[in-house]
């Protein structure tokens, strides 16, 4: 078939144009443009440049859908699921170490002969085997991020350090009636081991809780950018498609080019296929949202925890003969504020505002009031496993627990309804944008072939 | 003895995320994280440098002539409110076997306690207070505590905040080592960490000392041990009386027994029992009982009550009790006499 027609008038030559005087940069650069604009005068040479063009719309769709695909997986069941466990395990193993730094000095505290000392013991191992099975648990969620494991293995071995510098303070403590003076500086050991814990060991632990809550954020966003994403491209390449066909149609006698029609196909069955595999995320939306808004009451009722869990330990160092650099009025008044004394905080519930305040009224009168009268064994045993003070913290313990949990429970549920991620989203879209692209290329090609 | 068998179950746990992340592939690219290493909480390396501030010139060994009338204030309470510490061995500490307070500084409060209720149990009628060495003036301004004996050493600078009782022990500055080390003296000692606790006399001589050592303030004397064990200091340098219930706690450390360069009429070996060839102290330390300013017939009844144990053979007791080999010259002798800063009205 022969052609009849197009570019009938070729322009005149511009390269050639006389120039006028100027800079040598200008100059060039006016020649470079004159090359180009010449390069595509003749229409074979613009039907390339469409083709081409097409291919990289093609390219730009399989590779958003690829990180879409990604987004649509991370914030699926299986993922979220997954954060959600890593971030309660961070949680709880930040409870846990907080309990165990309450045994250790609770334990040093107690009378050598007393019964006490054994279930201090107790609470300390349990409160141990509870961490390190949670490590345990975790290790096998990090899902082969290195940022995930690396985090757990910086938690591992600090408890090793923390464990040891306690095992030290213990051993020297063991025998303070023999050994008083090895006892003595047990003391300042333990001290240390408590340091240690709250200025490393516990920030540690709460960077892993941080790390994993950020990340369920960060799937409810990622999900949305890939969605507008996705039918963002879908949408400009159907469009480049339906503007390269007129164009064609227009150069060649009106007649449809079968390749960009199969093109075109191609792509609405990669939007259609899109619309399918992200018709789970409006309901992951929803469930990413409620589970946002959950997490961060759980975030207030945690932090209302870890901060009574260091008031106590605090008291149970003061008065295992530990000063530090804080003076009494001063270490007074950070028992107030960690323990939340005045209940303003968000998250407490009125039960919770009932049992801080027996705490605190009975902080103030066994334990402040006997050590400024100098009653020291009073003090003592009202802080220890049946004393006033330490009744009234388990029953405010126990509610805080108990109202965590709750919101655990809650947030767990919105997870795991969240619905199963697309698993061939990236795989079907890319095989779609093979073809369409084909279809592109043969086509282009079949009219160039022609026109010349 | 062991209390808390924690290595395997540890090991265990590191195990576990060590081996996953060989499983998942990540090994060569996984990089242990660092790990801080302990440091005793509120240790400050550098310690921080105080203010300056221009004490008034005084003599801190004198005191307000001795009264032996009880002051009515406590007579009529029936108890006395006495700030001490609770780590100082030997001088102020909670003797862990029995929980209660002892030491030479404590004997000393008994004394002052039996004299104002004769008849009644010391032990009923004294209330201790710990405080901190950084707080005690504080405390006793703000009414918390009515007495500090807490092996303070007597300054012009603080005694424009309390009164001082006249001087019952003379002391100096020397240095605690490890036993293995190669340190003679603090001359040894430029541009090594050297520890004392916050809010003393110590540091500032240790920050002043010509060899320039590197002072490291802690909360507590324990926690310069705790340091010096753990190499992270290469020496506690504070009164000879403080170190040697620090060597009590861990006897491999010794005390250093070069003398320190010294600068013409110097006077930090004054009140030491041996000559200046074989004394290692570089500071004058009065110990001093410290009351409120305006607790006149406090402080006159206890310097009623130490004129008294430095008489009847008390004192001698409590030293040979407490401080047998601390190198003093004695029962310091008590001055009386005007004081250009304290207390109001002399």
């Amino acid at each position: 078939m022969t052609l009849t027609e197009l570019d009938p008038d070729p322009r005149p030559d511009l390269a050639l144009a006389p120039t006028g005087p100027g800079r040598p940069g200008r100059r060039l650069r006016g020649v470079r443009r004159r090359r180009l604009r010449r390069l595509l005068v003749p229409t074979p040479n613009r039907f390339i440049l469409v083709g081409i063009m097409l291919v990289l719309l093609f390219a730009l769709t399989a590779g958003v859908a690829g990180l879409a695909a990604r987004a649509a997986v991370d914030a699926g069941e299986v993922m979220v699921t997954s954060a959600a466990q890593m971030s309660g395990n961070a949680q709880a193993m930040h409870r846990w170490l907080a309990e165990a730094d309450a045994a250790a000095t609770g334990r040093f505290l107690a009378p050598p002969d007393s019964g006490q000392r054994v279930q201090l013991n107790r609470n300390y191992e349990d409160a141990l085997g509870e961490v390190r099975r949670l490590l345990g648990e975790s290790a096998g969620l990090t899902g082969g991020d290195p940022a995930r494991a690396t985090g757990l293995a910086r938690v591992a071995n600090q408890l090793s350090i923390y464990t040891e510098l306690v095992r030290r303070a213990q051993e020297l403590g063991a025998e303070p009636a023999d050994e008083p003076f090895d006892a003595l500086l047990g003391s300042a050991y333990l001290r240390e081991a408590s340091g240690y814990l709250r200025g490393v060991l516990l920030p540690a632990a709460q960077q892993l809780w941080e790390d994993e809550t950020a990340r369920l954020s960060e799937a409810r966003r990622d999900g949305q950018f890939a969605l507008f994403g996705s039918i963002g491209t879908t949408l400009l390449t159907l469009v480049a498609l339906w503007w390269g066909q007129r164009y064609l149609r227009r150069r060649t006698k009106r007649r449809v080019s079968p390749g960009l029609a199969l093109a075109t196909a191609a792509m609405l069955a990669t939007t259609g296929w899109l619309v399918v595999s992200w018709r789970h995320w409006p309901q992951a939306e929803e469930r990413l949202t409620v589970a946002g808004r959950k997490l961060d009451q759980h975030r207030d009722l945690i932090e209302i925890q870890r901060d009574a869990l260091r008031a106590r330990a605090d008291v149970h160092l003061r008065l295992g003969g530990n000063s530090n650099q804080f003076g009494m009025v001063a270490l007074n008044e950070r028992f107030k504020r960690d323990a939340h004394c005045d209940s303003t905080v968000a998250g407490f519930t009125d039960q919770m505002r009932i049992l801080v305040g027996v705490w605190c009224s009975g902080h103030e009168r066994y334990i402040v009031e006997n050590e400024r009268l100098g009653a020291h064994p009073a003090a003592v045993a009202a802080a220890l496993p049946g004393g006033e003070v330490a009744t009234a913290f388990t029953h405010y313990d126990n509610e805080l627990t108990k109202e965590i949990d709750r919101v655990d429970r809650e947030i767990y549920q919105e997870l795991t309804n969240t619905p199963p991620a697309p698993t061939s989203l990236g795989v079907v879209t890319l095989l779609l944008c093979l073809i369409g692209a084909a279809g592109v290329a043969v086509g282009i090609g079949v009219r160039v072939r022609e026109y010349r | 003895m062991t209390i808390y068998p924690t290595g395997p179950r540890r090991a265990t746990a590191v195990l576990a995320v060590g081996l996953l992340l060989a499983g998942s592939g990540c090994a060569s690219s996984y990089q242990p994280p660092p790990v801080a290493s302990p440091y005793p909480v509120g240790a400050q390396q550098p310690a921080p440098t105080p203010s300056p501030i221009n004490p008034p010139d005084c003599d801190a060994r004198l005191s307000l002539r001795p009264d032996p009338t009880p002051p009515s204030k406590y007579v009529e309470q029936g108890y006395i409110r006495a700030g001490v510490d609770q780590t100082m061995t030997r001088m102020t500490f909670r003797d862990p076997a029995t929980g209660e307070f002892t030491g030479f500084d404590i004997e000393l409060l008994y004394e002052v306690a039996k004299a104002m209720f004769p008849g009644k149990d010391p032990k009923e009628t004294l209330r201790f207070v710990v405080v901190t060495s950084g707080e005690r003036q504080q405390r006793l301004n703000d009414g918390t505590v009515d007495i500090v004996a807490d092996s303070m050493t007597a300054t012009c600078a603080r005694a424009t905040e309390v009164a001082f009782s006249t001087d019952y022990l003379d002391s100096g500055q020397t240095v605690l080592v490890r036993g293995d080390s190669p340190y003679q003296g603090i001359g040894d000692l430029g541009g090594k960490a050297v520890c004392a606790a916050t809010g003393t006399t110590s540091l500032e001589h240790t920050r002043a000392r010509p060899e320039k050592p590197l002072p490291v303030s802690v909360p507590n004397w324990t926690d310069c041990l705790v340091m010096l064990q753990q190499k992270q200091v290469e020496a506690i340098s504070t009164d000879h009386n403080v170190l040697l219930g620090l060597r009590d706690l861990d006897p491999t450390t010794r005390l250093v027994t070069q003398p320190p360069s010294r600068p013409t009429g110097d006077t930090s070996c004054d009140w030491h029992d041996e000559p200046k060839s074989a004394c290692t102290w570089f500071s004058d330390e009065p110990h001093a009982i410290a009351t409120r300013q305006d607790d006149v017939a406090l402080l006159r009844f206890v310097n009623h009550v130490l004129e008294q144990i430095r008489q009847n053979g008390r004192w001698v007791q409590m030293h040979e009790e407490w401080l047998p080999e601390h190198p003093d010259n004695g029962p310091p002798p008590a001055r009386y006499g005007p004081n250009l800063s304290w207390p109001p009205g002399m």
